[in-house]
């Protein structure tokens, strides 16, 4: 088998051959032990995907995808734990990735080798993902290993950060551009240039160039932010050292934070929805766009937006089989899908998925089926086998970042997601993370937070949705109809949670799942809890703020009570919890027990032996006796006749009888 | 001071509340459900709706460790009363739990050892615990309490009121105006209506609608948060309160922990971390700010606001809820003699009558 079959051709057309790649540069690593086949500019990720693993590991009976949202971490020895999505692949290098694993016993040597030609080669990395959350990634805890001062802090290096980083660069201000992958331009390609705009690549361009103004700008490529304090940024990078992948932990101190951090393509609600061979359109077009992986050659496409026919189309003439476009909407007007229908593509509409499976264990491809997608009409249509099925969902504002930093949320109707609210007085939110939905609205958003920051005026931002006459509204995430006899888990996202739509409805009964179990959220569980009733949408912002917004693990730190040392008195002071216990004028006596036993402090005492009620209680030992002395002192509210009386004191329920030997002078409060 | 038991509405007022109870927890609602249910008063309750995807804001358990054998008493019945009534709406409500105490400073020590001799006295089982694993100091555990089933019990406590029409409003879609003579408007989807009575039942209610000016000068804000966490094995006990770190961590089932913290913020990590078995670490996966009210003698504050007639509840601790049915009798004139005494001593901090009421409180640090 060609090591290489799930890739694109370099050249094909729509630059989905893989820009960050170097072909004739090609590399080998291990992971798990299987050598893996790839090229100078992929990640390990890319490098699995379209070395055929398509599965991270199994979730009860459930295989997952792997995923730019869902891989585990890898370590090469050296260089710490590393997300498989930023770290580079690198020629020689052996990966293993962290976490419960259960490979087959023949999955090396002799017997593996027999098993690879027997079964083909292994697509899974064999992780079990059990109830308990997964973690976070370590470098949440670690140290800073270099701070660095700045006058802005842009997170996001597409359009929208591009434009701020441009902004504070022609203001001769420092800007720091923390991006997560290689390179800069975020995901205008995917949606594509409107009307009279500049093409997505020229866009990209004019921007990058314009970073280079009075100020400096400094970007930094794998790095993804993960923690705001004020206006610290915790950032964590993957940089390359002595030919080595190693972590590293960043602390970004800046004036001023621009959040430009994108928005989340949501996992459509079906029956299956993890299914390996299911990816997001987004994430397809990126992994082609980046890496040329493609895998199969068979595709269909599901999709509640227009977006997604546009990258049919391209993926088509790369020389991808389009089986189908399926759209969840009931009747489409689009530019894109008058090209559709001129290209000859299948297009179905008012369908959604309802279900997926593997065609066989441990062998790709996928049968998808589909039903009508209206509320309460569960009618199915003829399921469709192929190799891939791109399942575009709705958009969900990136907005973690936003909530750590304190910033408020809450649930847009209009939009169907989950918007931020507010304002933070060094943060601000731009681009598509604020809720914007043009490139054009994206830049001047940008540009405008800057400026603002810097107390300057811009123009206002304006986000021209196109008509509907001409172009129609996005439609809610798909769900399919719920049916409890349905095979396979419906996933609320494709993130760590695991949350599936069956925990979550039952959590709404106060029954175990979401609710109860101690597992942080993602945007997107909330968002699919609000959208299949399991959570109160006026929740949304609230249960994300909670949620959401934190990470770490929390262990013993050395910290330790601080303890007041006990004032020298040469008769203690009664306690204040004691006032008014026994009267107005207690009095202080010291007492020894008959069976020359110390009381500990608390012990009530009484006139009688028989006697054990607390409120009939005429004291209380407070405090130890002078070293050397048994018994101890007390505070007495009826006033016995002189010393030597005897009292019963109850010690952990005996009465023990005790003398009166010494009245002390102590004021009481 | 309103006199308990003639907080009544207007007879010829339709449509009007005799109390409106604000506040969020279980308190809140067991409250207006038993003034409604067993003092048959028109309750109106407005709170946030219960979310269970929302953090655990209180840890309702039967026992605290109080200094004071009058309260202990109070609790011990109440702790029936609100029990019986629970389990009365469906089974799972109410759990069974042998809380771990955990004193480590000398004050702290003396205070929970003298609540030991209370407690052994008034009947409870109380064992002092070694385990340097958890902490060192003095540890005791009581068996047998109850703690209420988060999560399980608001389900419940909802179907219970509206089973008995307490009206139960969201508090983002009522408008709410309070008056200084204790009375107030309640303004829902465009309706008006009026409440003779507010009461302001607990420290989330307090927090919310009542300006600093108006609480009493015995209320001090301590800060706080909750927090949801995910461990990988079981917690050595399932219920454990750090009197001196301000920390109290429940476990429900195998892997989720609720912890509460109260005190200085800034060490609030430190301080749970430390609290968590020695070597063990626990995933963070929510915390969400939880303020509270401490009063300057320890002692739970039921009274007047200042200058304000509406009645407030506060500092009553995590025991709170198993209160409800006492503050209930108390609200309606029903209070026997000793619940009589408690409350009166509990008031606002004119006069001296609190003194006898003093408790003991750690200070987080």
């Amino acid at each position: 088998m060609n090591e290489h079959s799930n890739r694109l051709p370099a050249d094909a057309p729509h630059g989905l051959g893989g820009a960050e790649l170097d072909r004739s540069t090609p590399l080998q690593f291990r992971l798990n032990g299987r050598t893996i086949h790839g090229f100078a500019g992929d990640t390990v990720l890319s490098a699995a995907l379209a070395d055929g693993l398509q599965i991270a590991g199994r979730h009860g009976d459930e295989a997952l995808a792997l995923d730019e949202e869902f891989a585990p971490l890898v370590s090469s020895g050296k260089g710490g734990a590393l997300p498989m999505e930023r770290t580079p692949a690198l020629d020689g290098l052996n990966f293993v990735t962290i976490g419960t694993r259960r490979d087959p016993i023949a999955s090396g040597g002799l017997f593996g080798a027999l098993r690879h030609k027997l079964l083909g080669p292994a697509r899974t990395l064999n992780h079990r993902f059990g109830d308990t959350s997964l973690g976070s990634p370590p470098w949440h805890n670690a140290t800073v290993d270099e701070t660095i001062e700045t006058d802005f802090a842009i997170v996001g290096g597409g359009v929208a950060g591009l434009s701020a980083a441009a902004a504070a660069s022609a203001a001769g201000k420092r800007a720091v551009l923390i991006e997560r992958t290689q390179n800069l331009g975020g995901t205008v390609r995917y949606f594509g240039a409107v009307d009279a705009e500049a093409s997505p690549d020229t866009m990209i361009e004019r921007l990058i160039a314009s970073l280079d103004g009075k100020g400096q700008v400094t970007p930094l490529t794998r790095a993804e932010a993960f923690a705001i304090t004020g206006t610290v940024l915790k950032v964590h990078q993957v940089a390359v050292e002595a030919g080595r992948p190693v972590s590293r932990v960043i602390a970004v101190a800046a004036r001023h934070i621009v959040l430009a951090t994108g928005a989340l393509e949501r996992l459509p609600l079906f029956p299956g929805n993890r299914t390996p061979g299911i990816v997001g359109a987004l994430t397809a077009f990126q992994r082609a766009e980046r890496f040329g992986v493609w895998p199969g050659r068979r595709a269909l496409f599901t999709t509640p937006n227009s977006f997604a026919y546009r990258l049919a189309l391209h993926a088509a003439d790369a020389g991808v089989e389009v089986q189908r476009i399926v759209d969840s909407r009931l009747s489409t007007t689009s530019r894109f899908v008058d090209f559709a229908k001129a290209t000859g593509i299948t297009l179905a509409s008012a369908l959604a998925p309802s279900h997926a499976e593997p065609l066989e264990r441990n062998k790709p491809g996928l049968r998808v089926g589909f039903a009508v997608a209206i509320d309460e009409i569960a009618q199915d249509s003829t399921a469709i086998e192929t190799d891939q099925l791109v399942a575009a969902g709705a958009w969900q504002p990136e907005i973690l970042l936003w909530l750590r930093a304190g910033g408020a949320a809450a649930w847009d109707a209009a939009n169907g997601w989950l918007g931020p609210r507010g304002v933070l007085p060094s943060v601000a939110l731009v681009g598509t993370a604020a809720g914007l939905h043009t490139t054009a609205a994206a830049i001047s958003s940008g540009r405008a937070a800057v400026l603002g920051f810097l107390g300057k005026a811009a123009p206002p931002v304006v986000d021209n949705i196109i008509e509907e006459a001409f172009e129609t509204p996005d439609a809610r995430n798909p769900v399919t109809p719920f049916r409890p006899a349905a095979r396979g888990a419906t996933y609320l996202d494709r993130g760590q949670s695991l949350i599936t739509r069956h925990a979550a409805a039952a959590s709404k009964h106060g029954v175990s799942g979401l609710a109860t179990r101690a597992v942080q959220l993602g945007l997107g569980d909330i968002a699919a809890a609000v959208d299949i009733g399991a959570m109160a949408a006026r929740d949304a912002g609230s249960v994300a703020a909670e949620r959401c917004a934190l990470s770490g693990e929390i262990s013993d730190t050395g910290w330790r009570v601080p303890i007041r040392p006990a004032q020298e008195e040469d008769v203690p002071t009664p306690p204040t919890y004691l006032a008014g216990r026994f009267g107005d004028k207690p009095q202080i006596w010291a007492l020894t027990a008959a069976d020359a036993r110390s009381f500990e402090p608390g012990c009530l005492i009484f006139e009688n032996s028989g006697q054990g009620d607390p409120l009939e209680a005429i004291g209380v030992t407070y405090a130890p006796h002078r070293p050397g002395a048994n018994g101890g002192i007390a505070m007495l509210g009826k006033v016995p006749e002189a010393t030597g009386t005897e009292l019963y004191v109850r010690d952990a329920g005996t009465a023990v009888a005790a003398r009166l030997v010494e009245r002390l002078k102590v004021k009481v409060g | 001071m309103p006199q308990p038991g003639r907080w009544f509405a207007d007879p010829m007022t339709d449509d009007s509340y005799d109390y409106l109870v604000l506040g969020s927890t279980p308190l809140a609602g067991l409250l207006a459900g038993l003034l409604a249910v067993e003092h048959r008063r028109r309750v109106c309750l407005v709170g946030e709706r219960f979310s269970p995807f929302r953090l655990q804001r209180s840890i309702d358990i039967s026992i605290a460790p109080t200094t004071r054998p009058e309260t202990l008493k109070l609790l011990k019945h109440g702790a029936l009363e609100t029990t019986k009534l629970v389990n009365s709406w469906g089974k799972g409500l109410v759990g069974r739990a042998d809380p771990l105490f955990v004193a480590e400073t000398p004050q702290s020590i003396a205070a929970l050892g003298h609540f030991r001799h209370l407690a052994i006295a008034l009947g409870y089982a109380v064992e002092p615990a070694a385990d340097r694993a958890i902490a060192d100091g003095l540890l005791l555990r009581v068996r047998d309490m109850q703690l209420l089933g988060h999560g399980r019990l608001e389900p419940a406590l909802e179907g219970w009121l509206a089973k008995h029409e307490v009206r139960h409003l969201d508090r983002a879609d009522t408008e709410l105006t309070l008056r200084k003579d204790g009375t107030a408007r309640i303004v829902h989807a465009s309706h008006s209506v009026e409440a003779a009575q507010v009461i302001l039942a607990g420290d989330d209610a307090v927090l919310e609608y009542l300006p600093e000016d108006a609480r009493d000068r015995s209320l001090e804000m301590l800060p706080g948060a909750a927090m949801l966490l995910d461990s990988a094995k079981p917690l050595p006990t399932p219920y454990a309160s750090f009197i001196d770190r301000g920390v109290v961590l429940a476990q429900d089932g195998k892997v989720s922990v609720s912890a509460l913290l109260t005190g200085d913020p800034s060490t609030a990590r430190a301080r749970l971390g430390s609290a968590v078995s020695r070597g063990e670490a626990l995933r963070l996966a929510g915390e969400t700010v939880v303020n509270s009210f401490r009063t300057s003698d320890g002692a739970p504050f039921i009274g007047p606001a200042r200058g304000h007639k509406a009645l407030v509840i506060a500092a009553l601790g995590p025991t709170a809820a198993f209160l409800a049915a006492a503050i209930a009798r108390y609200i309606a004139g029903a209070a026997t003699a000793d619940e009589a005494a408690w409350f009166g001593a509990r008031g606002p901090t004119r006069g001296n009558q609190r003194l006898l009421a003093a408790d003991y409180q750690a200070v987080p640090a």
